[in-house]
């Protein structure tokens, strides 16, 4: 389990990385990496080394959400198939975007 | 030098010593022929003065004898004669005598031809050497081509290949195929297919198929995405091959319907999509470089999307047969191919490899040559009669983990998926299987056994606390027992596993609980893992005031 940031090339966008399980262990890794003073326009965090998730990286990233703004946009993606059907079963689509 | 003197007069014998002696060289004699022939693989002489009239057996008859024992090993001999007449001459010559000298032997004469037929022997022993040599290496060759073959057939496993969707030609330039062609199911219906001409061809180029075919088959086997599948084997071609050996392929998904298809696709030909009336209806550019070019971090896996309908194939080709020259130094290329693929022919791929054959008559072929027809159709689910094996066996899996080894072990429930059963079956589940006893067992532990409240996790500081609490009072649990257990039994139209997880708490409002199972949780932090843990399995039910969670899953659906 790991969390890593980056911002992208015009420096509104922050992109986090987390590999391994995102699970409990990752919240306070998880929390540090959103919780800067600098706020950005967007979110993105990039799935693609996840292998397992549980719930608590859902609350997670619920509350991400509450704490970066409802109208702030913020991406999941390169969700592994696993990963995914958990994210489309709790609806996150509604909140997340996923394209 | 070693020389056997073959003479039947002794005082002839011992001139012929003295002079041998006096230029410093070895001897062996033989009072007649038979004795010469006994002599001659014993001792193994560079040179044999052979006399010609000896009673038992003349220099003749021991000349013809020696030199059919030698066979292709070479010890010249030299006859000895007083006669000088042609006929004597022939005689010699024709029993295998490689020179003469005349009687009385003149030493200047004697030692000027031992150096001649020395020479020629030592030239000859060295080809002969050499040749063994050859003879040798080219066995060790044969039979490492017959293991790498072996290797390579074996990682090819194309059994596949010969599913209804697919009709395919492949023909190596040489005894190994620089082109690899592979298909493989899709576990939740549809097919794989892989093509790929790496540079060059031959054992060099054939080594690559290697990792290739062996991350084709692990990830398909489990259902990952194109996109995956492409960017692996490109990494592991990367950190294989030198950087001037790469893969030109196309990697292709077929729907279950067989009306759409994913394509990843980067060096190869343009592909082409043909219907069985209209023809040639659309072209597949390459989209991307060959795969084990670019790192990691540059490679593109972008994929192309294509609708098929009724009646429609993809060919895809390498271009061993484009470049294919005929009689008369004239490119096969891809004017012809089309023109062949166009003709409305009920089998497109037998007219091009038709058209393509008579094309090169006469001529060798230069590089591999694979041709892959993939056919719009429905496939079917492939169920192995090994699946259905397993499937009948019942079995159980516990894990009973007491306060001591629930604060020690990390990750317990990723330690129970890593040796659960290798069963097919089970594995397309797996990671749904271990999701739901994680939550499970989250559940089991942090209300069940360590009291906590999952309303802190409302707000978002709440939410760190939960955590914060869950670590101190885990570190400090003196009594406390989780028990897991796994059951697989099989019954007629009942295919399902059963997960429990009992906790020694003392339980919860029950109730509650299953009030969640079922309830909308969108704008909760919490109460989402048993939500989730209803919506993955097929029932949930407490016991025991809600220390023991049931929970059956469903493994006939994929």
């Amino acid at each position: 389990m790991s969390v890593s940031k980056k911002e992208n090339g015009d420096k509104a966008e922050l992109i986090i990385s987390i590999k391994g399980t995102f699970d409990f262990k990752c919240v306070q890794d998880f929390r540090a990496s959103y919780s800067g003073d600098k706020k950005y326009k967007r979110y993105t965090i990039d799935m693609s080394s996840v292998d397992h998730i549980d719930s608590s990286a859902l609350g997670m990233l619920l509350n991400m959400k509450k704490s970066v703004g409802a109208d702030i946009a913020i991406s999941i993606l390169h969700c592994k198939p696993n990963i995914k059907k958990i994210f489309t079963i709790s609806r996150f689509d509604k909140k997340f975007d996923f394209s | 030098m070693k020389v056997l003197i073959v003479d039947d007069q002794k005082t002839n014998r011992q001139i012929l010593a003295w002079i041998l002696e006096e230029l410093g060289h070895d001897y062996v004699e033989a009072e007649n022929g038979k004795v010469a022939v006994e002599m001659v693989l014993v001792e193994a002489p560079d040179i044999i003065l052979m006399d010609v009239i000896m009673p038992i057996m003349d220099g003749y008859e021991a000349t013809k004898e020696i030199k059919y024992l030698l066979g292709d090993q070479y010890i010249p001999v030299i006859f000895l004669t007083g006669l000088s007449d042609e006929k004597t001459l022939i005689k010699c010559l024709e029993s295998g005598g490689d020179d003469f000298l005349s009687k009385p032997v003149d030493e200047i004469v004697l030692q000027a031809k031992m150096k001649a037929h020395g020479r020629t022997r030592e030239l000859n022993e060295q080809v002969r050497k050499k040749n063994d040599e050859l003879v040798y290496l080219h066995h060790r060759l044969q039979e490492e081509h017959a293991m790498g073959e072996h290797v390579l057939t074996n990682a090819m496993n194309d059994g596949f290949l010969d599913s209804p969707n697919i009709s395919h030609f492949i023909s190596p330039a040489s005894l190994f195929n620089g082109d690899v062609l592979l298909a493989a199911p899709k576990p939740s219906g549809g097919i794989y297919v892989f093509l790929g001409d790496f540079t060059g061809h031959g054992l060099a180029a054939s080594i690559g198929a290697i990792p290739v075919s062996q991350a084709f088959y692990a990830m398909t086997a489990k259902d990952l995405p194109l996109t995956e599948i492409a960017s692996t084997i490109n990494g592991s071609l990367c950190r294989f091959l030198p950087d001037y050996m790469f893969c030109a392929a196309v990697l292709l998904e077929l729907n279950q319907a067989g009306d759409m298809a994913k394509i990843w696709s980067g060096g190869l030909p343009d592909g082409l999509v043909i219907n069985s009336d209209l023809g040639i209806k659309g072209e597949l550019v390459s989209q991307h470089m060959p795969l084990g070019v670019l790192e990691d971090d540059e490679f593109e896996d972008d994929l192309e999307l294509i609708k098929l309908a009724s009646g429609d194939s993809l060919f895809f080709y390498t271009d061993g047969i484009t470049e294919g020259v005929s009689d008369g130094g004239v490119m096969f290329g891809e004017e012809r191919l089309k023109a062949l693929l166009n003709a409305h022919s009920d089998n497109p791929l037998d007219q091009l490899i038709g058209g393509f054959h008579k094309f090169k008559v006469g001529t060798e072929q230069e590089d591999d040559v694979s041709v892959v027809q993939i056919k719009a159709l429905p496939s079917s689910v492939i169920t192995s009669n090994v699946e259905l094996e397993q499937d009948s066996l019942p079995w159980a899996v516990t894990m009973k983990l007491n306060s001591t080894e629930l604060k020690s072990l990390a990750d317990p429930v990723s330690q129970l998926f890593l040796m659960f059963p290798n069963n097919r079956k089970l594995k397309i589940h797996n990671d749904v299987i271990r999701s739901i006893v994680a939550e499970m067992f989250s559940n089991s532990l942090e209300h069940g056994l360590l009291g906590l409240d999952s309303a802190l996790k409302d707000t978002e500081d709440g939410f760190i606390e939960y955590y914060e609490q869950r670590e101190a009072r885990l570190a400090s649990l003196e009594n406390g027992e989780i028990l897991v257990k796994l059951e697989y039994r099989p019954a007629k139209n009942k295919n399902t596993l059963g997960i429990q997880i009992s906790d020694s708490g003392t339980g919860f409002d029950v109730k509650k609980a299953e009030a969640l199972i079922n309830e909308d949780t969108d704008d909760l932090s919490h109460g989402r893992g048993l939500a989730l843990i209803g919506s993955l399995a097929k029932n949930v039910s407490f016991s025991n005031n809600g220390s023991t969670i049931d929970v059956s899953y469903d493994l006939a659906g994929v």
